[in-house]
């Protein structure tokens, strides 16, 4: 069941576009043969830094790494996270919500700073599935 | 009310007031920390820890212990800070700022046809006792 990441705008944003899956060999004639696998294109990144958050917003990133049982189920992206984009980029960031899958791809990390804020680092993935 | 002057003001090393000090001041400051995020057009920012420091010029008169006591306090080996200030703003109505400080710094200045000064810069560990 996918499971709602929190709304809230990251400081950080990276983003690594998708790619196809290609075979490519070369021949010791020195020519390059590519075959294409699927025509959809996958495992697209998103990296985000939340820094100086409540505790209490940090929590609710941490649950939702648990509610997606540590990334299995997906999750729904607000438009929050692509705040500042243009629309433009917006669309060839999460093209069609449907095409890939986003969920986490690691763990994320909540660092403290005194007196009471986190700085927290997420990693997403968005993948064929 | 009047304002006040260093008429009416004194310092305190462990409660014993300094015989001769020429001047002392105390910064309280409180850092920031960065929450601007993505498509913000203005920086915003919540608050970080405070910190309190000073810095004072003693005058050297051996014949006063607080004074002598302070300038050797910086020699002693405690890894633990102790040692008690007091900036009294008003010795009348009892205005004061107090904490436990380290003393970071003493220098000794010797000049011609000058008085001896001990200028010295301190730390107030957590947060200061004030009363304006």
């Amino acid at each position: 069941m996918p499971v709602a990441f929190p709304s809230i705008k990251p400081s950080e944003r990276d983003y690594n576009p998708p790619e196809h899956a290609v075979t490519t060999i070369r021949s010791q004639s020195g020519v390059t043969s590519k075959r294409l696998w699927g025509s959809a294109a996958g495992n697209a990144e998103l990296i985000l830094v939340f820094r100086h958050l409540h505790p209490d917003k940090a929590a609710d990133i941490l649950q939702a790494w648990l509610d997606t049982k540590s990334g299995i189920d997906t999750l729904i992206l607000p438009a929050q996270l692509l705040a500042g984009a243009s629309t433009k980029l917006k669309e060839v960031i999460l093209p069609q919500q449907g095409t890939l899958s986003w969920t986490f791809a690691e763990k994320p990390t909540s660092k403290a700073a005194p007196p009471i804020w986190e700085t927290v680092n997420v990693r997403l993935i968005g993948e064929l599935r | 009310m009047a304002v006040k002057t260093s008429m009416t003001a004194e310092v305190r090393w462990n409660n014993t007031k300094i015989a001769k000090i020429r001047d002392i001041s105390l910064d309280i400051t409180r850092n920031t920390l960065d929450t601007t995020a993505l498509g913000d057009l203005d920086e915003s920012a919540v608050y970080g820890v405070r910190a309190t420091t000073g810095s004072g010029t003693l005058l050297y008169d051996p014949a006063d212990t607080v004074t002598v006591e302070l300038m050797a306090s910086i020699l002693t080996d405690d890894f633990v800070p102790s040692d008690s200030l007091t900036l009294v703003l008003d010795t009348a109505n009892n205005k004061t700022i107090s904490g436990t400080v380290l003393l970071t710094s003493t220098q000794v200045g010797v000049s011609t046809g000058e008085a001896i000064s001990v200028p010295v810069q301190f730390k107030v560990n957590a947060k200061p006792q004030v009363s304006f």
